[in-house]
């Protein structure tokens, strides 16, 4: 039987971070298609790395961990092991919070001799567990998503499984390491919209690095260009409200000016962010998604892709396998590739307003470009990879 | 050439309130002090209260930079601002800022031993590891008696004073401790001026030994005898909680202020404090590690000793006070109160014999005998000459140099 077991010091249910999403969604995969033949637990701390907004529900459904130190359940087959805390920012976390995150790990370990060890981040904590279970003959992966590291050198870890080819590519050079491309793990069937009744154009997750500046800017021209188009900006652990102050346009004797803030948009609607995502694809025509970092996961692409939701999307080359045929994609001024606070110009953004124009004129007809798109993506196909990479790590 | 030897800890080694900080710092100046080794200590600039600021002259370093660097005898210390200065509030940010100076350090100093106290947080766990990638040989020194397991990971030879907790750690995780001689250092403990006129006892809170205390104290004050008495409190207001249970247990009504010959004050950060106003020390405990120090540093001073009985104590005891095998009831209180009363008058009586016996009890505490002690268990570690080998070269978690 393969024994795997999660560790991390941040909730993988946290719907508000790729990595949770995406290691979540692996390891239930892994339990349904391996059934008996797998054993799985999951260690972590009642905490998120990202923001809490995506934490709140999963809180609020587990009350008892306000009696509990540590929490253990079974949820899909999955033996979860939750260490309170007492701030929900890891960076805040104290040494007593360490100590319980470190207790929940040995009650996991009882009586359980891991084949192999999986977890996401790069802290003294994990690092030191890690590496001493290394040094136990436990086989060790790092579940690497969203982001490259630059000086880490995945020296603990015998293998780095990535969503992005191209990171594992880098990986392998320039960390030395064995880094694998594993694909991303998005359960289709839950993000299906229920209702579909389409009326705006959304932006999922207004960060910098996700290209609020092209946003802001495509969105105030659309104001007199195109008055009927409505957009719908979806926090989730950053706030539209808050990141708009910060973008700025750079004046001629060089000094720079905020120019934008929630009142400028009247076609702007806000929500919050919501666990079950398939509500906010009842409402959207199409996605856009000037991301500006070509290390970002695409999990937003994949899920609209599935619902045949058309993607309007900037040409970094992972957005670009992605979005395939489902969608267009455009380029990005150099300028704000280097500064992503910095507004694009009128030119910048003009094919960006014309695609605009088009893309939601015929959003209901790209079905079938959608479903082309999508067959790059196959979770089982994913998940059936991962079942051999482990088999294979573990000798088993 | 020169061994070079890294201390990693959390803490401030200039901590003078806290135990664990005075002691790792004796065994840095104690390793510092021998010819052929350099010592560097990287730390937290954080410590157990706040008040414990070393030197007034440090709080200029206070939130001016992320991280600086101070020469102290011949130890250069690193240290690193936290977000906070008290030790328990550390959060993970500034472990893991601790951790990033630690492998820049490793980079830059070329240890060929990491050394650090084992305690229970995974900063050291986490540079071990570090050291081992690079193929550096590992040591830490145990003073604690709670350490949870993980204390112990990555480490190659485990050193303490004590032997008491060697043998706890051997039967609870199989852990082989080298024993070295106490750390403690006879020199730096000498009190010049006196005004000795008290029989002192220190309260570490527990209520069959403060009971046998106030009983002493009674006695005394029944038979009229001259002996002025001083209670040193560790913990703010438990005094008068153990007096409270006392009065409770035996359905007296005493107060603080019906003691005539008791005086009562809280721990003053320096323990020399308390060596200029004692004639003789009371020791009840037996079970705290602190007490084998402070009873040293009472021998030091020529101040006899009157002590319960037990292996360790006898042994540093020795002829320069008296130990006295405690007899204890069903419900936990010691009940030859006699017993102890007589020995203090013993000790009394021969005050002058006893002040002789106690210069020979603790000429082997030399710094220079720590040194030489500790040495003796690192010295294979250090043969290894880890800071010549090749692994050292971008072999670390960092892919690159920092």
């Amino acid at each position: 039987m393969l024994k795997i077991l999660w560790l991390s010091n941040f909730a993988i249910h946290d719907t508000s971070s790729t990595v949770c999403c995406y290691a979540k969604t692996m390891l239930e995969q892994l339990a349904q298609l391996l059934k008996t033949e797998v054993q799985i637990k999951a260690v972590c701390s009642l905490a998120s790395h990202t923001h809490l907004n995506g934490l709140k529900n999963f809180i609020e459904s587990k009350q008892e961990l306000k009696e509990h130190n540590i929490l253990s359940f079974v949820e899909n087959d999955i033996e979860y092991f939750y260490a309170r805390c007492h701030n929900p920012e890891v960076a805040k976390h104290t040494l007593s919070d360490m100590q319980l995150l470190f207790e929940a790990y040995t009650q996991a370990c009882d009586n359980f001799k891991a084949d192999v060890l999986i977890g996401h981040g790069l802290n003294h904590f994990v690092s030191s567990i890690f590496s001493q279970a290394q040094s136990e003959g436990v086989k060790t992966v790092y579940f690497m998503s969203n982001s490259r590291y630059k000086d880490f050198s995945f020296k603990f870890y015998d293998q780095v499984w990535t969503d992005l080819q191209h990171i594992a590519n880098y990986s392998n050079i320039n960390n030395a390491v064995n880094s694998l491309y594993v694909g991303s793990f998005v359960n289709i069937a839950k993000v299906k919209c229920k209702a579909y009744e389409p009326e705006y154009v959304t932006f999922i997750k207004p960060t910098a690095q996700n290209g609020l500046a092209y946003f802001a800017k495509i969105a105030d021209l659309s104001q007199t260009r195109f008055p009927h188009i409505k957009f719908l900006v979806v926090d989730s652990f950053s706030s539209f409200k808050e990141d708009l102050a910060n973008l700025k346009v750079k004046q001629a004797d060089g000094s720079f000016t905020h120019p934008y803030s929630i009142l400028s948009f009247k076609n702007v609607v806000l929500c919050d962010h919501t666990d079950d995502t398939s509500k906010i694809y009842d409402k959207t025509k199409g996605i856009i998604c000037p991301c500006l970092d070509n290390d970002l996961s695409y999990k937003e692409i994949i899920e609209a892709l599935a619902n045949n939701i058309p993607v309007l999307s900037s040409n970094l080359s992972s957005k670009t396998d992605a979005v395939y045929c489902g969608g267009l994609t455009l380029p990005i001024s150099k300028e704000c590739l280097a500064d992503p606070y910095l507004v694009p110009s009128d030119e910048d953004v003009e094919n960006w307003l014309v695609s605009l124009e088009k893309f939601e004129l015929n959003y209901n007809k790209v079905a079938h470009l959608c479903q082309k798109s999508l067959k790059h993506f196959k979770l089982e196909d994913n998940v059936k990879n991962v079942a051999e990479l482990l088999s294979v790590l573990c000798k088993k | 050439m020169k061994k070079k030897i890294l201390w990693v800890g959390a803490k401030s080694l200039h901590d003078t309130t806290s135990i664990e900080s005075l002691n790792s710092r004796l065994l840095v100046n104690a390793l510092a002090s021998l010819n052929d080794v350099e010592v560097s200590v990287v730390n937290t600039f954080s410590f157990t209260e706040r008040e414990s600021y070393f030197l007034r002259s440090m709080v200029e370093f206070d939130q001016v930079r992320a991280s600086f660097s101070i020469n102290d005898g011949n130890v250069k210390y690193y240290y690193i601002n936290c977000s906070t200065k008290i030790y328990k509030n550390l959060n993970i940010g500034d472990f893991d800022g601790l951790n990033h100076l630690c492998i820049h350090l490793i980079n830059n100093v070329k240890p060929d031993l990491i050394i650090g106290l084992a305690q229970n947080n995974f900063i050291l766990s986490a540079i071990f590891a570090e050291a081992k990638l690079r193929h550096i040989p590992t040591a830490s020194l145990v003073l604690n008696n709670d350490l949870q397991e993980y204390a112990f990971y990555h480490t190659d030879v485990y050193l303490s004073p004590y032997e008491s907790l060697a043998k706890l750690y051997l039967q609870k995780y199989q852990k082989n401790i080298q024993i070295i001689q106490t750390l403690f250092d006879k020199n730096a403990s000498i009190v010049k001026t006196k005004n000795a006129k008290y029989t002192v006892a220190i309260d570490y809170g527990n209520q069959a030994e403060f009971d046998l205390f106030i009983n002493l104290v009674l006695k005394a004050q029944a038979q009229d005898s001259k002996q002025m008495f001083l209670l040193i409190r560790r913990d703010e207001d438990r005094a008068l909680d153990l007096l409270d249970n006392y009065n409770k247990n035996n359905n007296t009504n005493y107060c603080l202020d019906d003691f005539t010959n008791l005086d009562i004050t809280p721990m003053p950060y320096d323990i020399k404090e308390l060596i200029s106003l004692s004639k003789y020390f009371i020791n009840f405990n037996s079970t705290d590690n602190l007490v084998k120090n402070n009873i040293l540093s009472f021998l030091a001073n020529g101040i006899p000793v009157l002590s319960v009985a037990d292996d360790k104590l006898l042994s540093i005891v020795g002829n320069a006070g008296i130990c006295v095998e405690a007899q204890y009831a069903n419900n936990g209180s010691i009940t030859n109160t006699d017993d102890f009363y007589n020995a203090l008058l013993n000790l009394i009586d021969k005050y002058n014999e006893y002040k002789k016996a106690c210069a020979t009890q603790t000429k082997v505490y030399d710094l220079k005998n720590v040194a030489y002690s500790a040495i003796e268990v690192l010295e294979p570690l250090l043969a290894q000459h880890a800071s010549l080998q090749s692994q050292y070269v971008c072999s670390g978690s960092l892919a690159k140099v920092v």
